[in-house]
């Protein structure tokens, strides 16, 4: 029988931020530990906007292929993990094999906080590039 | 004293942002890492196992 279950909040009994949930087979996962913490789709080309997004607080616009976005419910530590979308073009060289990742110094992370995680854009010629639809995905603890 | 629902659907209070129990189950992440460049360790991570 289908079952509708109305509720606000959900909180785990033995331990509040832990509910466990039964995967598409017979294992489990961790509803809290699987949740996708922050998101955005945001259009760099041109002035500098949110299209859509999820616990995002801020963007900025640092300079070209360069952005970084803040939350609005921070991470607990700095130990979390992002992925960025990624495009390919079948017209220009200038956007294709687009690759994005935190920007870095010399392999230093340099805006990773509990907060903030900046894109670093780059093409096929390593040239920093502005991205339409730029996406991301953060997973990790909340504060 | 732990328990266990069996639902398909779960809604707010107010039968608005509804998602099916399979979403849930099927759109969360199984597994991620954070691991610090260059440094051979681990920051966090979330069912993976070495």
């Amino acid at each position: 029988m289908a079952s509708q279950l109305k509720v606000d909040t959900l909180t785990g009994v033995t331990t509040a931020g832990s509910i466990v949930v039964t995967g598409e087979g017979n294992s489990t996962t961790n509803l809290q530990q699987g949740l996708c913490k922050s998101w955005g789709c945001n259009e760099q080309i041109g002035t500098i906007s949110v299209l859509d997004s999820f616990n995002q607080a801020s963007i900025t616009d640092i300079t070209t292929g360069q952005h970084s976005t803040t939350r609005t419910n921070n991470m607990s530590s700095v130990n979390w993990t992002v992925s960025f979308l990624n495009t390919a073009d079948n017209l220009s060289n200038d956007y294709s094999m687009v690759h994005m990742g935190m920007r870095t110094g010399n392999g230093t992370l340099l805006d990773k906080s509990t907060s903030v995680v900046s894109g670093y854009a780059k093409n096929s010629s390593h040239s920093g590039i502005d991205l339409s639809n730029l996406g991301y995905q953060i997973f990790g603890d909340l504060a | 004293m732990a328990s266990i629902l069996r639902v398909n659907t779960l809604t707010d209070a107010s039968s608005n942002n509804s998602i099916a129990t399979s979403f849930v189950a099927g759109g969360s992440a199984k597994a991620w890492i954070d691991i610090p460049a260059g440094l051979g360790s681990i920051n966090a991570s979330f069912n993976v196992s070495f």
